[in-house]
């Protein structure tokens, strides 16, 4: 029991200094709503100039799409997190030592840097342009089911964001430098996870590689349940998915943490 | 200046260098960017199966402008990468010290050790290939002189580029680190990579003036298709102009630096 | 060689509140608080001389050195180096100086040393012959053939160390700063370092300023200190002068005799007079008090005829000590020699 109690006290201090830190980069974060807001918009046009005199695409019509887009966009706001950063960073320059000698699990406490970053993401900038949008964007509303289906696929969504992040973080223990690797994820998440385009619209051979990767359960789903798209059984299906994948990320996470612990040091000391 | 030259050329080497210690994660750093070439070109294509056009533009135009964005991104890439990092870390962590007590300009000194980056060369070549794609597929009306001045907004537009990088990064001198802001503006760079009709009047202004990514994309590639426009003789300008404030930035900012204590 | 004229900095701090709330108050408003870091220092170290520069943390030492290399504007006051202010121009003041930071590297992370020693040399254009007299120098003094071709990042702390002071001294600069080079350092390393700066330095005759928390650095390299405290300067002179300066002298001694040790030292307190005295063993005993009392020809005085006297030993005091009895005393600033 005292055991539970040292980690839940330990969890609680990185917390608060994870949301310390997350908060003193307000003014960034401010930053990146603009431009998430202004990458939006040229999403928006685009596809406006698309939809210029048609219905429909694909099941979509302007108002869905846009729907979907903005949906899209603002949960990839929640994807990036940057503890592939913090976490590769520590390993670069050997401070997973120090990490160690915590009496926390190393990787549980870098993954849970990322929560305050997630709620300070979330209220700075999600909430606003959610917000600024309900206003002034015409959108496609929800059904009740539709969008609890939505809030639990979220959660699983996120997470997926921190397992993604920590496996390419812990890559730098065969790397060193992980720049490439998180460009790589970047892009393949970007498009794979069907943030910029709903997979739906992709020629039926990529959309059938795109939807058996994980990168699909991490927008795509998602924004399908909100839109309604995914219903009953379908909808059951898709999020016993995401769940498969979270469970596999956690197994390959540890599972590369043990191996690269077997590795050894990286770093001279 | 022929001092700068012959160290340019030894850090190159050393940057070169320094990438095989790294070698893994370069040649995963080169496959995103390929992948990057074939991601965008699938997403104009997804777009381009609905539609004949967008504004006016075709698909080989649309690939064009493509093409035109990633070969002046990767001019830019290939010299002030290292910009990166200055936004990272370097005055958070008070590295930035090392470059203030050499005896070059500080600014060389940061920038050289990335130079002739071969992720940005890379980058580079895949544009041209795109390029020269997409030119297969139109009919363009190729002067000598044309060609010469398209080559000149290319720089222009790299120059555009390199300018709103420093002017992210040395918000670092203010805000200790501004890797968020940088990244988020060049995704927006990544979506903008359309024709400039497309956009409302408020998104034009601000691509061409607040963040001008229209002239490191939009500009050169409809100057070849469509010849010169208002915009072809602004770009320079603007470009001038953004550049002359990003120094400011870097020269102010390493001032604060220095006297809130590194 | 190296002038600081009342040099005061102050840096303005902005207070984080602990806790969860006092985060989200930061978010509103925050308060900012003036933190003297120097408070008017001036001393100046002539040529060649070797001077180290103390004081407890937060004495304002690494500001100084920071003032001194050109990276750090101070507030008011001005400082010299080889006649020049360091940001009057930057280049020359850059070949001028070598600088150690203690914790931040100034080599190559991801290069072999030997790189960085190429890259500095064509950095600070030296001729081709005093870069391949300086690789031979360094190659030799830093036992280079097994570390040279490994990246700087995978070197242990000792080596990266001295790596790293080896590059401050690549240039040949006439004046070498140097911030707690041996941070971390066991006592074999820090000796390492020790002797790698006194042999290089000899040679050529550079004026070297150090700060560090360990005495060992100080004793083993500098002739010289300068001792800050709260911000301002309270001695320069000789590290000889300042450690006479000690408040306390001891003298041990060990004798053969029949006498019983309580009555020895009575007697010895008697004869002296304002000492104390303690048996610290078996037929040994300590005197210690002012330095003019206790001295041995004092205790040899004292128990002449009473013992015979098999050992006595009147061991320096330690800069420590010293500093300790200064710091103490910084209310009224005593300036020795100079």
């Amino acid at each position: 029991m005292t055991t539970l109690r040292v980690q839940a006290r330990g969890y609680g201090a990185i917390l608060g200094a994870g949301w310390r830190t997350a908060l003193a980069y307000r003014g960034a974060l401010m930053l990146t709503a603009l431009t998430t807001a202004l990458s939006l918009a040229v999403q928006l046009s685009v596809w406006n100039a698309v939809y210029d005199g048609r219905s429909g695409i694909q099941g979509y019509d302007a108002t869905t799409m846009t729907t979907y887009l903005l949906a899209g966009n603002l949960l990839a706001v929640l994807l990036s997190n940057q503890i592939d950063d913090t976490l590769s960073g520590d390993i670069y320059r050997g401070d997973h030592v120090v990490g160690l000698l915590r009496p926390i699990g190393f990787l549980g406490s870098h993954a849970a840097v990322a929560l305050p970053y997630l709620a300070v993401r979330l209220t700075l900038v999600v909430l606003p342009l959610l917000g600024f949008a309900l206003v002034f964007v015409p959108l496609a509303t929800p059904t009740v089911a539709g969008f609890t289906w939505f809030a639990v696929s979220a959660v699983l969504a996120t997470t997926l964001g921190i397992l993604l992040n920590l496996l390419v973080g812990l890559a730098g223990f065969i790397t060193t430098s992980t720049w490439g690797l998180r460009y790589l994820k970047g892009t393949v998440v970007a498009f794979c996870s069907g943030q910029l385009v709903p997979l739906e619209l992709m020629p039926a051979a990529v959309r059938g590689v795109m939807e058996w990767l994980p990168f699909a359960a991490m927008v795509n789903t998602p924004v399908r349940l909100l839109l309604g798209r995914l219903e009953g059984l379908a909808a059951l299906h898709a999020v016993g998915v995401q769940l498969l994948w979270v469970g596999l990320g956690l197994l390959v996470c540890v599972f590369a943490w043990r191996g690269a612990l077997k590795r050894g040091e990286v770093s001279g000391g | 200046m022929r001092r700068y030259l012959s160290l340019s050329l030894l850090l190159t080497g050393v940057g070169l260098r320094r990438i095989l210690a790294y070698r893994s994660d370069f040649f995963v750093g080169i496959g995103a960017f390929a992948l990057r070439v074939v991601m965008h070109a699938l997403l104009l294509g997804v777009i381009y199966q609905y539609v004949s056009d967008i504004a006016g533009w075709t698909f080989d135009e649309a690939l064009l402008l493509l093409g035109v964005a990633m070969l002046v991104r990767g001019l830019d890439h290939a010299f002030t990468d290292q910009l990166w990092e200055l936004g990272r870390k370097l005055v958070q962590r008070g590295e930035l010290v090392r470059y203030l007590v050499r005896p070059v300009h500080p600014l060389f000194s940061l920038l050289s050790e990335r130079f002739c980056y071969p992720e940005g060369i890379g980058e580079v070549l895949a544009g041209l290939a795109v390029i020269f794609y997409a030119a297969g597929g139109l009919e363009l009306d190729l002067g000598a002189g044309r060609i010469v001045l398209f080559g000149l907004l290319l720089l222009v537009g790299a120059l555009v580029f390199a300018a709103v990088k420093l002017l992210l990064a040395a918000l670092a001198f203010w805000t200790t680190t501004s890797l968020q802001v940088m990244t988020a503006v060049y995704e927006v760079a990544d979506t903008a990579r359309y024709p400039l009709d497309v956009f409302p009047v408020p998104i034009r202004v601000v691509l061409t003036s607040v963040i001008p990514f229209a002239l490191t994309g939009f500009v050169p590639a409809d100057y070849l298709l469509h010849g010169a426009g208002v915009l072809t003789w602004l770009a320079p300008v603007i470009a001038g102009v953004l550049t002359a404030l990003a120094l400011l930035a870097w020269s102010r900012g390493v001032r604060r630096f220095e006297a809130v204590g590194p | 060689m190296i002038e600081a004229h009342e040099l005061s900095k102050v840096f303005k701090v902005r207070k984080m509140r602990p806790g969860l709330w006092g985060a989200v108050r930061g978010l509103v408003s925050a308060d900012v608080e003036e933190v003297r870091a120097l408070d008017g220092v001036s001393f100046s170290v002539p040529a060649g001389e070797r001077t180290a520069y103390l004081g407890v943390n937060g004495a304002g030492k690494s500001t100084t050195i920071k003032a001194l290399a050109g990276v750090l504007t101070p507030t008011s006051g001005h400082c010299r180096v080889a006649g020049r202010d360091p940001r009057a121009d930057r280049y020359a003041h850059a070949r001028t100086i070598g600088v150690v930071f203690g914790h931040r590297t100034q080599l190559w992370w991801d290069l072999p040393v030997e790189e960085s020693f190429r890259i500095l040399a064509r950095l600070h254009d030296m001729s081709k012959e005093d870069a391949a007299l300086n690789r031979k120098l360094f190659d030799e003094v830093l036992d280079l053939g097994e570390i040279a071709h490994r990246p700087v990042r995978t070197l242990s702390l000792g080596q990266r160390m001295r790596a790293e002071v080896a590059a401050a001294l690549f240039h040949n600069p006439r004046v070498l700063l140097l911030d707690e080079p041996t941070i971390g350092l066991d006592l074999l390393l820090k000796e390492a370092v020790h002797e790698l700066v006194n042999r290089v330095v000899a040679d050529r005759g550079t004026t070297v300023l150090l700060t560090s928390h360990d005495v060992a650095d100080i004793t083993a390299i500098c002739e010289r200190v300068v001792v800050v405290d709260s911000g301002r300067d309270v001695y320069t002179g000789d590290l000889d002068d300042l450690l006479r300066q000690a408040p306390t002298r001891t003298v041990r001694l060990d004798y053969s005799g029949d006498i019983s040790p309580e009555s020895l030292v009575s007697h010895v307190r008697h004869y002296i007079g304002l000492v104390q005295v303690e048996i610290v063993g078996r037929r040994r005993i300590k005197v210690e008090g002012p330095p003019d009392l206790a001295t041995p020809q004092a205790v040899l005085n004292a128990v002449s005829g009473l013992v015979t006297v098999t050992d006595l030993v009147a061991p320096e005091p330690t800069l420590g000590e010293v500093l300790r009895a200064l710091y103490v005393r910084t209310a009224e600033p005593a300036r020795g020699a100079r």
